[in-house]
């Protein structure tokens, strides 16, 4: 929230005969905390009301001129925090558009309230998916309800030209806009879009790239994605001007939910959920994870998390073969990270006869990758 | 073992999964996953390598032991 003052000076001086005498400084006051002072006659705070509890509070300006008088101001507000924002980096700009077109439709099906926000940055590309007017480049929507389950109904915020959803600075700024303009408690961001695990890549010898988020508009393919490392720089980056973390990372993508990431990322989210294996061009079943969350707003991440596993759970059970978790990141991290430093060591130094064993082991474990075999 | 347990132990604790299909069966899958490449898969990333640059492999020897084992899987 925003709050704009602009002092009128018609105060007079002392003798009140030779006119306003200007103002010398106005105070701004949020339940009689001084929160801004400004040496000029206007003054504009940006008010983050989610850190204040839901109800009635007091603004209050104190207005001082040039000769001591000194005007008070006050007015009573309402505040009304949202739970969450939910915002989705909504990649459709290559072959998975239709897909994005649907899920996009599922999120309207439920649309934002006045406890969630739903805030999609939605990149499209020539081709494949002509329906809803066919633009291609990338548009910024905040999601409202709306029955019509073929055409994008909600309000457009912004109309971009097209932005290379692969750049870290685009990501940056999604989730700064997002979390500056719809503030709430908490934030789930949503990646949409192919993934492939972590480094290494190899892409000139067997087409291997190790990512998430292609921009196939953008030329330089297959390093025109959005790389773990990258991420993170955007992550940092973004909460070093909204001073907020992003509660839960949803990897709508395939086979993101790796040690590797998870290590990467571990303070710049508290949870990580995706799927360890091939993610089916359905993803998420977002008609059903955020009608849970408009029923319960005022989950906490961790339940959040777990829904959203729950859900894909629900989704899949009995007509595909899926994997999906959530990862407990932030400090709870910690522990893991020593006890598989330990294991890491002691698999380095194991000795022939070890090596035998955890080859047999490495046989036999499960495998999600699609192309190295 | 001991060290195979503790990691288990641990991970119990901070990863919560569902799975479907083969996943839940004989696929087993349990939240989360790491890349043990095939040495052949391993050599095709020679001068591309940028695995090692991960804070997981500036942390562990986890890179060290992934490019001895993809050596000792060529035979």
């Amino acid at each position: 929230m925003t709050i704009s003052v602009n002092i009128v000076d018609r105060s007079l001086t002392k003798d009140n005969q030779r006119g306003p005498s200007g103002i010398n400084k106005i105070e701004l006051y949020i339940d009689m905390t001084k929160v801004m002072e400004s040496t000029t006659s206007s003054l504009t705070y940006v008010w983050a009301t989610e850190q204040y509890k839901d109800g009635y509070h007091t603004i209050m300006t104190k207005s001082y001129d040039n000769v001591g008088n000194v005007g008070i101001v006050s007015v009573g507000v309402r505040v009304v925090n949202a739970e969450w924002l939910f915002l989705v980096y909504l990649d459709g700009d290559n072959d998975l558009e239709k897909f994005a077109i649907q899920d996009m439709n599922e999120m309207e099906m439920v649309g934002s309230t006045n406890k969630i926000k739903i805030l999609v940055l939605f990149d499209r590309i020539p081709g494949y998916d002509t329906s809803n007017g066919d633009w291609n480049n990338a548009r910024l929507y905040y999601v409202t309800k709306d029955y019509d389950a073929n055409n994008i109904n909600s309000v457009l915020i912004k109309d971009y030209n097209e932005l290379d959803m692969s750049d870290t600075n685009t990501l940056k700024d999604f989730i700064i806009y997002g979390m500056t303009n719809y503030s709430a408690k908490k934030a789930c961001l949503v990646f949409w879009n192919h993934g492939d695990g972590v480094y290494p890549r190899s892409p000139s010898k067997d087409d291997v790239q190790r990512g998430i988020a292609w921009d196939n508009t953008t030329p330089g393919y297959p390093w025109n994605c959005l790389t773990i490392d990258k991420v993170i720089i955007a992550l940092e980056s973004a909460r070093q001007v909204t001073g907020k973390k992003i509660d839960a990372i949803n990897m709508d993508a395939c086979l993101t939910q790796m040690f590797e990431v998870a290590w990467e990322w571990q303070y710049g989210t508290d949870y990580l959920v995706g799927s360890e294996a091939i993610v089916p061009g359905y993803g998420n079943d977002y008609y059903t994870l955020l009608y849970h969350l408009t029923q319960n707003p005022t989950m906490t991440p961790s339940q959040f998390a777990k829904t959203i596993v729950d859900d894909y759970y629900a989704f899949y059970n009995g007509k595909d073969d899926t994997t999906y978790s959530y990862i407990k990141l932030g400090s709870t991290f910690d522990t893991v990270k020593s006890k598989f430093a330990v294991f890491a060591k002691a698999l380095y130094e194991a000795d022939d006869n070890q090596m035998a064993i955890i080859k047999n082991v490495w046989n036999n474990v499960t495998y999600f990758d699609k192309t190295e075999l | 073992m001991i060290k195979v347990y503790d990691l288990v132990y641990t991970l119990l604790n901070n990863v919560y999964y569902e799975d479907t299909g083969k996943y839940a069966n004989t696929n087993k899958a349990y939240g989360v996953s790491i890349l043990i490449p095939t040495y052949s898969s391993w050599q095709n990333y020679n001068g591309y390598d940028q695995y090692n640059l991960l804070k997981i492999n500036q942390d562990t020897y986890w890179y060290y032991f992934v490019q001895r084992f993809a050596y000792y899987t060529q035979y």
